[in-house]
C-alpha cells in the first residue's frame, strides 16, 4: 500500500510542477510576449499607432479583411498598425454589449444596425464622424442613405451597404410545376400557389422568416409611410396592423406565404437564414422574402441542388400608395468615442471603404457597397457578378423607404411574432392581434423615448 | 442412472443456453442503444464529406463520396493560424484548470466533509447557494472586475474559478463521495501519527481516485467546449482556443459557410474528450479495490 | 493548532475566491435588480418595481410554469434512466468499455450543431419518429408546432444527454465493496433484489448529489430551447433562464433580468433546502457511523 501511495504522490507532484510551470511561467507571459513581438515587428518605427478593427463573418470575409489589413499596414507608411478581431455571429450581441460597457471594444468596429440605435441613440455613443471629414470622403455616399448612420443629428457610423427587402424565387422549382413566368403581382402569386398546392399541398411559395417582413412590406405600400419616425412616433394605427395580419393570414391560407405553424414546424421559432433549411433546399418553399445581404448564400446552396434562385419583381398590393420595399444598412462602421487616434482610424476606414486598392481586396464579401467609388472599383475589377450583380440592379431600380435605426429592436419583432402566432393558433381575433401589436410597439417606443431624454 | 445423467446434462445445457441467450439479448439491447447514442457522431463524420445542401437535407450519415479536403482546409483555416495553434492555446488553460480543479476542490471538499469549524453551516450554505444563481447576470460585473485587474485577453479569468475551487459542482461531488466512505481509515491513520494533510494525501486521495478521475473528465469536456467564457475574455486571434475557432466562421448572414469544414473540425475537437473518457475508464473498472486502500 | 481552525484552512481557497469571484458580482447583481440599469445610461434606483413587474406580467410566470413542468418531468426520468444504464454498464461484459463510451457521447456533444440539426430531422413532420409512430397507427404529429410536442422534444433531449449523471452513478457503483455482493449466491432475481437492498442505500449520497445537480440544471435549462425549439411555439418552451438571458442581452433590461435571476435563485434555494432537510430520512452517510 505504502509504495503505491508514494508513487501516486510522486506522480501528483510531478504533474503539479509541470502544470504550475506552464501557468505561472509560460502561458500568459509568452502569449503576451509573442503579441508584443509581433506588433513590434510590424511597426518598426516604434512609436506607431495601434488600432484594432472588429468584424464578424464567414471564412471568405475573414480572409479578405485580413489581407486588406495587411496591405494597409504595409502601405500606409505612417506607422499605423491595425490588428484584426474577427468573430462568428454566435452570441455576438452580448459580447459586443459586454465589451462596449467595459470600454474595451476595438477602436474601429463593425456595427449591426440595432446596436447603433441602442448604444448610440443620444448621438454620443460613438465618435462624431464629422470630426474626420478631412480624412474620410463622405461625398461618395448618398446623402439620404448616409442618414441611416446618424443618431440624434450626429453622424455616428458609416453604412457599409444597402440591404433591400426582396422576393427571391426558385426558378427551377416553378418550372417543375410548368410555371415558366415568375409571378409579378400578388394575383400571380395566388394563382401559382393554387397550381403548386394542387400537386403538393404542404408547399408554400414564399417563406417569410418573420411575419414582420411581409406585414411591413404590405403596410408601407398601403400607407406610403415607414412604420416609425426618428422621433419615436408611429405612422400606423391599430386598424392598419389588424389589416396586415388579416392579409397575411389570408395569404398563408392560400399558401402564398408560409403559415406561422409551418414555419415553426420546419424552420424554427426565430427568423433565420433559410440557406440551411431542409424545406427550402428541397423546394418545399419555392422562394424566400429576405434582405439582399442574405441572397448569395441562399443561391449558393440551392445551386448545389441544381436549382436556380432569381430575384423577382416586387409585387404591389391593390390601391398601393407606395410601390416599393424597405431598406436598411447591411452593417455599419464606427469609431470608438474615446479613440485617441481618430485620424488614423479614419484613414483606415477610407482605405477599406473608398480607396480602390483597399476596396478591391475587401471585395464583395460584405454584400453590396454604398460608396460610389467602391462600387465603381468593384465593377471595373469584375467582382460584381452573378446574383450579386442582380442584387445591384434590383437595388438600383427599387423604390425604398429606409427604416429607422431602432426598427430592429427586439421588442418590435417580438410584438409581431408573439401576437400573430396567437392569432393564427386561434387564441386571439385579428382585431385583438392588431391592437396588441400596436400597443406593444407603442410601449416599446415610449420606453425608447424616455431613455433618450 | 442414465436418464438422471441425461436430465442433469440437459439441465446444464439449458442453463448454458439460457445464459447464452440472455447474453445475446444484453448485447443486442446495448448495441441498439449505443447506435442511437452515437448516431449524431456518425452523421457528423458523414457530414464532413458532404456539401451544404446534402448536409441539411439528409438524415442519412453515409456521404455520396469520400474526400478529405474538408479536413485539410478546415485544419489550415484561412486565418494566419492553423488549428494546431488553437489546440495549444486550449491546452494552455485547460491543463492548469484540471490540475487546480483536482487540488483545490479536493482540499475544500476535505475541509467541509471531515472537519468541524466555526460557521461551517453558514459557509456551506453560502457555498451551495453559489450554484443556483443564473450566471447571465454576473457576466458584466465579472468582466468589469477583470478589466480593473488588467487581466482581459489572458487565460487567468478562465482559470481563476478552478484555482479558488469556485465550481461547487466538483467540490460538492467530492464531498458526497467522501461522506459515503467510512472514517475508520482516517482514524487509524491519526493513531499512526498522520496529520490532517498527510491523511488527505495518503488516505483520502487514493480512495477518491474514481471520483477525481470523473472530475477530470467533466472539467476537461466542459472547459474544452466552453465557448462563452473565451468569447468574452479572449480577443486576440493569437490566443483563440478551439471552441472559439470552431465558431469563428459561422455567420450564415454573411455568405456561404463551409459547413463540412466546420463539422470536420468539430469532429476532431470531440476526439480528445472521447479518447480521454475511453482511457480513463480503466480507473473506474478498477474502482476502490485496486487503488491501494484495501490492503 | 485547534482542530476547528484546520478545517477553515482547507476551505480557505474557496473562501478567498468566493469573495471576489462570486460574492462581489452577485451583490452587484442584487443591487442592479433594484435599478433600471440598461447597459447604456446610468442606473436609477426603482425600489421593488422590477419584482412587482415580474409578478404582474404573465410572461415571467409562464416561463416559471414551463420550467416547473420541465423540471418535474426531466429530473426523475433522467436520474432513473442514468442509474439504470450505469447499473447495466457496470457489468463486466466483453467490450463494455466501448459501450460505456458510446453512452456518454451525447453528453460530450452538448450543444454541437449536429444535435440541433438531427433533432429537427428526427421530429419533423416526415421524420423518423413520426414514421415509427405511424407503424403503430399514430397520425403524424407536428412536434415543433404543438406546445406539448415541443416540450416533449426538449425533455427527450435532456434525458438523452444523461451522461454526466450516469458517469457519477458508475463511479459510485464502483465504490460499493464487492464483498457485499459476493456473500449471496447470485441468480437474476436475487441480483435485482440486491440492487435495491444493498446498492441503492449505499449510493444514496450520490443519488442526492445527482438530484440536487439535475434539479439545478433543469431549473436553469438553456440548451434545449436555445438549440432546438427557440422557446416556441406560443412560448410553450420558454424557460426562465432564457427569459433572463433575453432581458439581459436582447432587450438590455439588466435590472429586470437581475430581479428575475434572484427570484429563480430563491426558488431553487428553497427546494434544495427542503431536500437537505429530508436527507436524514433517506440518505445514508458512512461517516456518521
Amino acid at each position: 500500500m505504502k509504495r503505491k501511495v508514494a508513487s501516486l504522490l510522486a506522480a501528483a507532484t510531478a504533474v503539479s510542477l509541470l502544470a504550475g510551470c506552464s501557468t505561472t511561467n509560460n502561458d500568459v507571459p509568452v502569449a503576451t510576449q509573442a503579441a508584443g513581438a509581433a506588433s513590434q515587428a510590424a511597426a518598426p518605427s516604434g512609436d506607431g499607432v495601434q488600432l484594432r478593427f472588429s468584424w464578424w463573418g464567414n471564412d471568405d470575409r475573414h480572409q479578405a479583411t485580413q489581407k486588406a489589413i495587411e496591405a494597409f499596414n504595409a502601405g500606409n507608411g505612417a506607422g499605423i498598425t491595425v490588428t484584426g478581431e474577427p468573430s462568428g455571429f454566435d452570441n455576438l450581441q452580448e459580447t459586443f454589449a459586454t465589451r462596449y460597457v467595459g470600454g474595451t471594444n476595438a477602436e474601429v468596429m463593425t456595427l449591426n444596425f440595432d446596436w447603433l440605435a441602442t448604444f448610440g441613440s443620444k448621438g454620443d455613443g460613438f465618435l462624431d464622424l464629422s470630426t474626420i471629414k478631412d480624412t474620410f470622403d463622405f461625398s461618395q455616399y448618398d446623402e439620404n442613405f448616409l442618414k441611416t448612420g446618424m443618431m440624434n443629428g450626429v453622424q455616428e457610423a458609416i453604412p457599409y451597404g444597402q440591404n433591400t427587402m426582396g422576393f427571391y424565387l426558385n426558378k427551377t422549382a416553378f418550372e417543375r410545376y410548368g410555371i415558366t413566368e415568375l409571378p409579378k403581382t400578388f394575383a400571380d402569386y395566388e394563382k401559382d400557389a393554387a397550381i403548386v398546392t394542387a400537386k403538393d399541398p404542404d408547399n408554400y411559395l414564399v417563406v417569410s422568416p418573420t411575419i414582420r417582413f411581409a406585414a411591413t412590406y404590405y403596410l408601407q405600400q398601403k400607407t406610403g409611410k415607414g412604420e416609425f419616425n426618428d422621433d419615436y412616433t408611429m405612422n400606423w394605427t391599430a386598424d392598419d396592423y389588424t389589416d396586415a395580419v388579416k392579409w397575411y393570414k389570408d395569404m398563408a391560407d392560400k399558401h402564398v406565404f408560409c403559415s406561422r405553424e409551418d414555419y415553426v414546424e420546419n424552420v424554427g421559432n426565430d427568423p433565420v437564414s433559410v440557406a440551411q433549411n431542409e424545406k427550402f433546399l428541397n423546394a418545399g418553399y419555392l422562394g424566400v422574402m429576405e434582405w439582399t445581404g442574405g441572397v448569395a448564400s441562399n443561391e449558393a446552396t440551392l445551386k448545389e441542388k441544381g436549382d436556380t434562385l432569381s430575384i423577382a419583381e416586387l409585387p404591389v398590393i391593390d390601391g398601393a400608395k407606395f410601390k416599393g420595399t424597405m431598406a436598411k444598412p447591411s452593417l455599419l462602421m464606427a469609431i470608438d468615442k474615446n479613440c485617441k487616434n481618430p485620424k488614423e482610424a479614419a484613414k483606415f476606414l477610407q482605405y477599406i471603404l473608398n480607396d480602390p486598392e483597399g476596396v478591391k481586396i475587401m471585395g464583395t464579401k460584405r454584400g453590396m457597397v454604398a460608396s460610389k467609388a467602391a462600387q465603381e472599383t468593384l465593377e471595373k475589377d469584375g467582382q460584381v457578378t452573378g446574383i450579386v450583380k442582380d442584387a445591384y440592379d434590383f437595388t438600383a431600380k427599387a423604390e425604398v423607404i429606409n427604416e429607422v435605426a431602432f426598427f430592429e429592436a427586439a421588442d418590435f419583432n417580438n410584438a409581431y411574432q408573439q401576437n400573430y402566432e396567437q392569432f393564427e393558433y386561434g387564441q386571439m381575433t385579428a382585431e385583438d392581434c392588431g391592437k396588441a401589436i400596436f400597443e406593444a410597439n407603442k410601449t416599446a417606443l415610449e420606453a425608447l423615448k424616455a431613455q433618450n431624454q | 442412472m442414465n436418464t438422471v445423467n441425461n436430465k442433469a446434462m440437459s439441465r446444464e445445457l439449458r442453463r448454458y443456453r439460457s445464459a447464452q441467450i440472455s447474453k445475446a439479448i444484453r448485447y443486442i439491447v446495448l448495441t441498439v442503444g449505443a447506435f442511437i447514442m452515437i448516431y449524431p457522431i456518425l452523421w457528423l463524420i458523414g457530414g464532413t464529406f458532404k456539401d451544404n445542401s446534402e448536409i441539411f437535407t439528409s438524415i442519412n450519415f453515409i456521404p455520396s463520396h469520400i474526400d478529405f479536403k474538408a479536413y485539410a482546409d478546415g485544419w489550415h483555416t484561412r486565418t494566419q493560424y492553423n488549428f494546431g495553434k488553437y489546440y495549444l492555446n486550449t491546452f494552455a488553460y485547460v491543463i492548469p484548470k484540471l490540475f487546480f480543479t483536482v487540488a483545490s476542490s479536493t482540499m475544500v471538499a476535505y475541509g467541509f466533509a471531515r472537519f468541524e469549524f466555526p460557521f461551517k453551516k453558514i459557509l456551506f450554505a453560502l457555498f451551495m447557494s453559489t450554484l443556483f444563481l443564473p450566471q447571465v447576470v454576473i457576466r458584466i460585473p465579472l468582466y468589469l472586475m477583470w478589466k480593473k485587474f488588467g487581466l482581459l485577453d489572458t487565460y487567468i479569468p478562465l482559470i481563476a474559478t478552478s484555482v479558488f475551487a469556485n465550481e461547487p459542482f466538483f467540490v460538492f461531488m467530492i464531498i458526497q463521495f467522501l461522506r459515503s466512505t467510512p472514517t475508520y481509515l482516517d482514524e487509524a491513520a491519526t493513531l499512526d501519527g498522520c496529520n490532517s494533510f498527510q491523511r488527505l494525501i495518503y488516505i483520502i486521495m487514493p480512495m477518491l481516485k474514481p471520483t477525481i478521475i470523473s472530475c477530470i473528465i467533466f472539467q476537461f469536456i466542459w472547459s474544452f467546449n466552453d465557448f462563452l467564457g473565451p468569447l468574452i475574455y479572449i480577443t486576440s486571434l493569437a490566443k483563440y482556443p478551439v471552441s472559439l475557432a470552431l465558431k469563428m466562421s459561422v455567420d450564415t448572414s454573411s455568405g456561404v459557410v463551409a459547413w463540412n469544414q466546420i463539422l470536420a473540425m468539430s469532429f476532431i475537437a470531440l476526439l480528445p474528450a472521447i479518447i480521454l473518457y475511453f482511457v480513463a475508464q480503466k480507473y473506474f473498472t478498477e474502482g476502490i479495490a485496486a487503488s491501494g486502500v484495501k490492503g | 493548532m485547534n482542530k476547528s481552525k484546520v478545517g477553515l484552512l482547507y476551505i480557505l481557497p474557496w473562501l478567498i475566491g468566493f469573495i471576489f469571484l462570486t460574492a462581489y458580482p452577485f451583490l452587484n447583481a442584487l443591487v442592479t435588480s433594484f435599478t433600471d440599469y440598461n447597459l447604456i445610461g446610468s442606473a436609477h434606483f426603482v425600489g421593488l418595481q422590477n419584482y412587482i413587474t415580474l409578478f404582474g406580467k404573465n410572461d415571467f410566470l409562464k416561463t416559471l410554469n414551463n420550467t416547473f413542468i420541465y423540471t418535474l418531468l426531466t429530473v426523475p426520468l433522467q436520474l432513473a434512466f442514468a442509474l439504470l444504464v450505469a447499473f447495466i454498464l457496470n457489468f463486466e461484459l466483453k467490450g463494455i468499455r466501448f459501450y460505456r463510451t458510446a453512452y456518454y457521447i451525447p453528453s460530450i456533444l452538448g450543444g454541437n450543431v449536429a444535435v440541433a440539426v438531427l433533432w429537427r430531422f428526427m421530429f419533423q413532420q416526415k421524420g423518423i419518429v413520426n414514421y415509427i409512430l405511424g407503424l403503430f397507427g399514430v397520425a403524424p404529429i407536428g412536434w415543433f408546432s404543438r406546445p406539448a410536442g415541443a416540450m416533449t422534444i426538449i425533455i427527450l433531449l435532456k434525458i438523452w444527454q444523461f451522461g454526466s449523471s450516469m458517469l457519477i452513478f458508475l463511479a459510485a457503483l464502483k465504490n460499493v465493496p464487492k464483498e457485499l455482493y459476493e456473500a449471496a449466491d447470485v441468480d437474476g432475481a436475487k441480483k435485482f433484489r440486491q440492487f435495491f437492498t444493498i446498492t441503492i442505500p449505499l449510493i444514496t449520497p450520490t443519488i442526492f448529489f445527482n438530484l440536487v445537480m439535475q434539479l439545478n440544471n433543469a431549473f436553469q435549462e438553456f440548451n434545449g430551447p436555445y438549440l432546438v425549439t427557440g422557446n416556441g411555439p406560443l412560448n410553450a418552451t420558454y424557460m426562465t433562464s432564457m427569459f433572463i438571458y433575453d432581458n439581459a442581452f436582447k432587450y438590455y433590461r439588466m435590472g429586470y433580468a437581475s430581479a428575475a435571476s434572484w427570484v429563480l435563485f430563491g426558488i431553487i434555494v428553497l427546494i434544495t433546502l427542503v431536500l437537505f432537510y429530508t436527507q436524514d430520512k433517506w440518505v445514508f452517510y458512512s461517516d456518521e457511523g
